[in-house]
């Protein structure tokens, strides 16, 4: 050993300590960064004695991380499905308010028997007019923001299947930066952060498992177990419906020609903001939308006039008619978005009140008060009648087949209720398991500022001891020249 | 790194993510203190918004009810006058009728049977806000012409003609001392009785004879208006017209008694019959007022329930406000400590 080699160790070490101040100064500058994975640089010594920086090490835990990945992917499932559902108790509103379609058929018949009573009142007669066009209009409004949310979930569908492809295609290149080998450490570490954030961000749109191959590489499928990811991106394909009204289905998700959501996917999407999207789209508002065409079917089909003669004449739209009026509609399917006031009992629209409490509204035949009378309220009393009688409902609307007009539209409001409860207690829940996901895989992987600033001083004590030990050895030798001087 | 590790960035997120959802929830918490009702009643009820929501139409259903049950008790008060009225009218001639026995005494009455008569035609043309009250269903058309008009009623002329007809004479004419008792007594029973009946009383009454059915409770209905189709008003008419008409005649005495007798039987009948009327109106009158108070109790109760369902003690928010406020706090204090609490702060 000669004092040649001690100042070569001391150099070395200088140089080892230099590296290893880069690493902490980067996990530093990294302490904020969600997708940032602590580093730890691995000392060794060769044959000489001489200390080396031989690789970066990155924190990882892969059980952790894809813990994240799946709570994160339940998390935005859910809270689209919650915050879909809150726009549609709009339609709803406050209980006490008295706004929604159950309260307002509520004031609506009320004001009818308060008109039977009275028929000769024809300010009753404006009353339940004014009330019909309310709820009709109550109706129209509830089922365009159906609609709105409908349309809104499509939109978000596309731009996440766009979002997803241009993650891919990113993903693509981190992928490759790892696995071609002629990379440093550091920018296969850096590339690795790269493709975490991008998986994390994946996984906010659809539910996704990951795969590690031999050579670092990384292969993604669905939750459902459709490739997304190997070697080179799959193509992820979507086209917006426009406009999705009533009864019609929007498109498919597809990924490498598999769909994944809709009612005719094999292999649909677990989790994620599509599936919550698509679920959003697909079955609660199209079921919300089904109960509203069957308030308004049932208030159509009560109000509705028959031939007061016992004759043949067909049964005919009464005070509140759809587009196709005045014929009966045959499938309640797209009603509430075309309900109307019958325009031969609005007398803003020349029509007269008198067929309210007569009938005739379509046409004289139907006209059951012959004699005129001011007080005539058999016609009245029947549509009561009708109101308070069961009708039958279409089994789409997840709701009793057969109700009356009022408990049919009160059912719905529980239904929407229920729905948005549960939707916000599993949002809750969903968002709570990925914060504690997110902050076990911080602790495990994360920087803590206090344990990199202590490192920090070991580096500058040993630093120090370094450049100590080359003053050593440089006054050393200045000795032994002093000898041989 | 060890399990027990824990990285710089969960520190501060383990501090601010519980902040934001208490500042969350002290928002809703202040909302419902002030409302004193939860601040999202479906989010809280869920699927139990039914209960909520049907109780809120079963209280404007029933206060509907009610508003509409004052009217009719107007109508039914109104119609409960008229009778009393027709009754106090009618038994105050027949008292006087009964005192008096001669032929020239009966002339008194006529022109007391004649205002009856017309009085009787204005007060079943009573009105209440348009809507003639004892017309039936036909409401719109005031259901009584006066018999006494000028120029003469067809109930009038009715009258004269079906005379004519049994004695080939006037009422007014000299000739009508040659009927006899018995002849009298037929004319009474048979063709006059006719004329205040059946197609008869059509001359005099445009009314319906369907009264008005109103729902008075949830699940009662009454009939709520009384007809001038109504018998005991045809036997009243009956009763005057026969006075009007033939008590001041030239009658031989032994007829005009019989008149006499004929009208006051009428006018007993017709009182007894007014007084029915009147109370079967007062048995409809005291459901309307038993009907109320159940809905009112009702609708106390109902609303008792909605209370249950969606209010909020606001002893226990007010309490809740004040530990959130603490625990607030408290997040505030710790953060502001973990500023301080950094081995940076430490280094020279």
């Amino acid at each position: 050993m000669s004092l040649t080699t001690a100042f070569q160790a001391a150099q070395s070490s200088m140089a080892v300590v230099s590296a290893q101040s880069n690493v902490v100064s980067g996990n530093i500058a990294g302490v904020n960064s969600p997708n940032y994975a602590r580093r730890t640089a691995n000392v060794t010594t060769d044959s000489a004695g001489l200390a080396t920086v031989s690789s970066v090490t990155r924190a990882t835990d892969q059980t952790l991380y894809d813990t994240m990945l799946s709570t994160t992917s339940a998390s935005s499932a859910a809270s689209a499905i919650s915050s879909g559902l809150n726009t549609l108790q709009n339609t709803v509103g406050d209980t006490a308010s008295a706004q929604s379609p159950a309260a307002l058929v509520g004031t609506l018949i009320s004001d009818l028997q308060s008109y039977v009573s009275s028929p000769d009142d024809m300010n009753q007669a404006q009353g339940v007019v004014t009330d019909a066009q309310t709820t009709a209009t109550a109706l129209n409004s509830a089922s365009i923001l159906v609609q709105t949310v409908r349309q809104q979930a499509d939109t978000d569908m596309a731009t996440a299947v766009s979002n997803i492809n241009a993650d891919l295609v990113k993903f693509q290149q981190a992928n490759n930066t790892i696995i071609s080998g002629g990379a440093t450490s550091g920018a296969i570490n850096d590339a690795m952060d790269t493709r975490d954030s991008i998986l994390q961000n994946l996984s906010q749109y659809m539910g996704i498992s990951t795969l590690q191959q031999s050579n670092g590489g990384t292969v993604i499928y669905t939750d459902s177990g459709v490739t997304l990811f190997e070697t080179t991106p799959r193509t992820v394909t979507f086209s917006t419906t426009t406009p999705l009204s009533a009864g019609v289905t929007g498109a498919a998700v597809v990924v490498d020609g598999v769909p994944v959501t809709g009612s005719g996917s094999t292999m649909p999407l677990k989790s994620g903001s599509i599936a919550g999207l698509a679920q959003l789209r697909d079955t609660l508002a199209p079921t919300y939308q089904s109960q509203l065409d069957g308030i308004a079917s049932g208030l159509i089909s009560a109000f509705s006039e028959t031939d007061p003669s016992g004759g043949g004449l067909p049964r005919q739209t009464g005070l509140l008619t759809w587009s196709g009026g005045p014929n009966m509609p045959s499938t309640s399917t797209g009603l509430a978005a075309s309900i109307k006031i019958n325009p031969a009992v609005d007398p803003t629209q020349g029509g007269s009140l008198t067929t309210l409490r007569d009938g005739g509204m379509a046409g004289a035949a139907y006209n059951g008060n012959s004699t005129g009378a001011a007080s005539y309220s058999a016609h009245l009393q029947s549509m009561v009648t009708a109101l308070n009688t069961a009708q039958s409902f279409s089994s789409s609307s997840g709701l009793s087949t057969s109700a009356t007009v009022q408990n049919y539209a009160t059912d719905s409001v529980g239904w929407l209720e229920a729905q948005r409860q549960s939707a916000s207690n599993n949002s809750t829940f969903q968002t709570s398991m990925q914060t504690s996901a997110t902050q076990a895989l911080s602790n495990t992987t994360g920087v803590n500022i206090d344990t990199e600033m202590t490192k920090m001083l070991s580096l500058e004590n040993s630093y120090q001891a370094s450049a100590k030990l080359i003053t050593a050895i440089d006054s050393m030798f200045n000795s032994l020249m002093g000898i041989t001087a | 790194m060890t399990s027990n590790s824990i990285s710089s960035a969960s520190m501060y997120l383990s501090l601010a993510g519980p902040l934001q959802s208490m500042q969350k929830n002290l928002q809703t918490l202040q909302t419902e203190m002030t409302t004193g009702r939860y601040a999202d009643v479906g989010l809280q009820l869920g699927a139990n918004t039914v209960q909520s929501v049907s109780l809120y139409n079963n209280v404007s259903a029933l206060t509907a009810i009610q508003s509409e049950n004052n009217i009719v008790s107007t109508r039914l008060g109104l119609t409960q006058n008229v009778i009393s009225s027709l009754t106090t009218s009618a038994q105050t001639l027949m008292q006087n009728m009964a005192g008096a026995t001669s032929n020239a005494a009966m002339t008194s009455f006529v022109s007391t049977a004649q205002q009856n008569l017309q009085d009787m035609a204005n007060q079943l043309n009573t009105s209440q806000t348009g809507s003639y009250i004892f017309a039936g269903v036909n409401s719109g058309v005031a259901p009584m012409t006066n018999y006494m008009s000028t120029p003469a009623s067809a109930a009038k002329t009715a009258m004269d003609a079906s005379f004519q007809t049994a004695f080939g004479m006037s009422q007014s004419s000299a000739g009508v001392s040659s009927i006899t008792p018995a002849q009298m007594q037929a004319y009474l029973d048979g063709p006059f009785a006719a004329l205040n009946q059946g197609s008869g009383w059509a001359n005099t009454s445009s009314a319906s004879s369907t009264v008005l059915q109103t729902q008075i409770g949830p699940s009662e209905s009454r009939t709520t208006s009384v007809s001038a189709n109504n018998t005991a008003f045809q036997q009243l008419a009956t009763a005057y017209t026969m006075i009007a008409e033939l008590g001041g005649g030239n009658f031989s005495k032994a007829t005009a008694q019989t008149i006499s007798a004929s009208a006051i039987k009428a006018l007993s009948t017709a009182i007894a019959s007014l007084q029915a009327v009147s109370s079967s109106v007062g048995g409809v009158q005291s459901d309307i007022t038993t009907s109320n108070d159940n809905m009112t109790s009702q609708i106390n109760i109902m609303n008792t329930q909605i209370g249950n369902l969606e209010n909020v003690d606001p002893y226990t928010a007010q309490t809740s406000i004040s530990q959130l406020n603490t625990r607030i706090e408290a997040a505030y204090s710790l953060t502001a400590q973990m500023e301080q609490m950094s081995i940076v702060k430490y280094l020279p």
